[in-house]
């Protein structure tokens, strides 16, 4: 069995127990819930209950195959189970953050611009013009779409029109 | 005139993460405040046919799903453009969409009044009896990977329980926290999952420094699609658009569940399900025409009853009788006039969006041709402020950037996502009309079995899921004898 589909299936277990214990605490208002099983808590505890039972079947599953030495079957995710570098993740999710708390407090403008600048940058481009223009023209380009043409408000930050 | 400017307006705002065919409606309605009742009505039905469709050009280009309703066009729509055949899922998508709108308008004309009867009988049991079908789908868009797909359906569907109970209003798995009240947004939700994680696998498995365009081609092959490929899909774009007709009668549906369940329809019958997934083009077929076909679908109630058939229609309403039209039981007495430039304006709008469609597809087919190094920066912006535009809340973003991780995590090892979203957006509908249900009938299960309707559907439901499993246990069965 792949170690991580084991791996996964244990965290899924915890979860869904998890969540089935939880569901004890949401209030349940049996003036209006007369129907006894089914109300507020119900359907959380049937995820967890469900989580559980599908996550042991996934176990029972890979040992079957091992034991038919049979070649697990890969959908059109197949090809993703190749190595990555985590530092490649743990780069693209500190942008991604970065971009998070930045948002609001520097403005659309500003904060899109840095973001795609070092996105960009990361994904392997060096030449200074694109650096500048690309990011620029992009940010501009969503905040005239959205906030000018179509007024959907975005955060002005510390740039205001 | 108005028209095709609807028809513009809505096929680009409808393309746009984060702004749906609904938003499109709503932004652009002011614009027919100067216009005559007439003329500004056809242009918002040029805006809603338009919004429905564009969702589907994001879709297939960058997996990101324009509006809700184009979800289930990602699942073959995408694949077939990594395969390089962009243009032709562009333009089969656009060809779909058109006559799953002329058809529904058709069946609008001559059969709205009968159609809205049925859809008045619908109530919890019978609600409850085509979600229950219309989620029976996860077992069918999992394949292989059914299992995987199932829990993918319950994370999906505990997604959809956190925040405000929808029938006794208490807090669920809130923490505490203010914000999650009102429980997750669907938008971010479908972002996170489909295009934010497609963007962070982009970029951690792209070569550094060489921005590594995964596609296979990048040239664009074929854009007009011929004629054998559409008679190859007629009978599935026709059964297709009268299941959205159905479904976009149903007050409460909408594009995607009318695009899932067709999708559905459309592996099931196929003679090679195991394909659909891969990029096959009956999948963008069945979902766009399905999708496209509940515009007329959602009109008839909102017509006939005065009750919306989805949210673009609620909004509809609205628009309509600022234009001076009193949707309701009296309107083909007193405002027949008007109704018929309707139907007109309907069957109009659908033809002005295959003209414009085809004339701008190898202009969003080039879209494809941009450097990864620079779409992917440019996508996640846009899912950024996609979400953001929601609600102007932050933790929007928040759920949609959290979401692109745990959808990357899930792809890694063979989660669909799919599910996920299915799960999420059918499942209050299932809690809510099953605990109506048994409210009304006080506690009894028999409400379920005393509903025709509901028995139908619940009928469909075993059948439907039996012949998946038995289909692919034959399948199976047959490569093991090989």
């Amino acid at each position: 069995m792949h170690r991580s589909d084991y791996n996964i299936s244990l965290v899924l277990i915890a979860f869904g127990i998890f969540i089935f214990i939880s569901s004890y605490s949401i209030p349940v208002l049996t003036i209006i819930e007369k129907t006894g099983m089914v109300n507020s808590q119900f359907f959380p505890k049937l995820c967890g209950i469900f989580l559980v039972l599908f996550s042991i079947a996934m176990i029972l599953e890979n040992y079957l195959l091992m034991a038919k030495k049979e070649k697990k079957v890969w959908g059109e995710y197949g090809e993703r189970s190749e190595k990555f570098d985590y530092i490649k993740l743990i780069v693209v999710a500190a942008l991604g953050f970065m971009y998070l708390i930045t948002y609001q407090y520097l403005g659309h403008l500003i904060s899109s611009f840095l973001f795609v600048c070092l996105f960009m940058y990361f994904l392997g481009i060096r030449n200074l013009f694109l650096l500048i223009i690309a990011p620029g023209g992009i940010s501009f380009l969503i905040y005239a779409v959205f906030r000018i043409f179509l007024d959907v408000p975005l955060p002005e930050g510390i740039i205001t029109f | 005139m108005a028209i095709a400017l609807g028809v513009f307006g809505g096929i680009a705002i409808g393309a746009l993460p984060g702004l749906t065919a609904t938003m499109s409606v709503a932004i652009l309605t002011p614009i027919t405040f100067a216009m005559n009742p007439m003329t500004g009505i056809s242009m918002l039905l040029g805006v809603f046919c338009g919004g429905i469709y564009g969702g589907s050009i994001t879709a297939i280009l960058i997996r990101t799903p324009g509006t809700p309703a184009a979800i289930a066009t990602v699942f073959d729509g995408y694949p077939l453009a990594q395969k390089g055949m962009a243009g032709q899922a562009l333009a089969m998508a656009l060809f779909a969409s058109f006559c799953g709108g002329m058809i529904s308008a058709f069946i609008l004309i001559f059969s709205a009044p009968i159609l809205a009867k049925i859809a008045l009988e619908f109530g919890p049991p019978e609600y409850f009896g085509l979600t229950v079908f219309g989620i029976s789908i996860i077992a069918s868009v999992s394949g292989r990977r059914l299992i995987k797909g199932l829990i993918a359906g319950v994370f999906g569907l505990f997604l959809s329980t956190v925040g405000m109970d929808p029938v006794t209003g208490v807090p669920r798995f809130t923490f505490g926290a203010t914000a999650m009240l009102s429980g997750f947004s669907l938008i971010p939700v479908l972002i996170g999952i489909f295009a934010t994680s497609e963007v962070f696998y982009q970029a951690v498995i792209t070569q550094h420094g060489k921005g590594k365009i995964t596609l296979k081609e990048d040239t664009i092959r074929g854009i007009f699609i011929p004629l054998s490929l559409i008679g190859k899909n007629f009978l599935n774009i026709i059964r297709s658009s009268l299941i959205g007709t159905f479904i976009g009668v149903v007050p409460g549906t909408g594009g995607g569940i009318a695009a899932f369940i067709a999708y559905a329809e459309a592996k099931r019958s196929s003679k090679y399900p195991e394909k659909f997934g891969t990029g096959v083009i009956e999948g963008v077929a069945a979902a766009e025409a399905a999708n496209n076909a509940t515009t007329g679908g959602a009109l008839i109630p909102m017509l006939t009853l005065g009750i919306p058939g989805d949210p673009v229609t609620a909004v509809l309403i609205g628009a309509f009788m600022i234009q001076g039209l009193l949707p309701g039981p009296l309107l083909f007495q007193q405002q027949g006039r008007i109704v018929f430039a309707l139907f007109a304006g309907l069957l109009i709008a659908n033809i002005m969006m295959l003209g414009m469609g085809f004339l701008g597809l190898r202009f969003f087919a080039k879209i494809i041709k941009v450097p990864m190094s620079v779409l992917s920066p440019t996508i996640l912006c846009l899912c950024f402020v996609g979400s953001y535009a929601v609600a102007n809340n932050m933790v929007d973003v928040a759920v949609m950037l959290a979401l692109g991780m745990v959808g990357f995590f899930m792809g890694r090892h063979d989660f669909p996502g799919a599910p996920i979203v299915i799960a999420f957006i059918l499942g209050p509908l299932i809690e809510k009309s099953l605990r109506q249900s048994l409210t009304l009938s006080q506690g009894s299960w028999n409400i379920f079995v005393t509903s025709p309707i509901c028995i139908i559907f619940l009928i469909l439901t075993v059948l439907s899921v039996g012949f998946s499993l038995y289909r692919s246990y034959k399948k199976e069965s047959e490569e093991r004898s090989i």
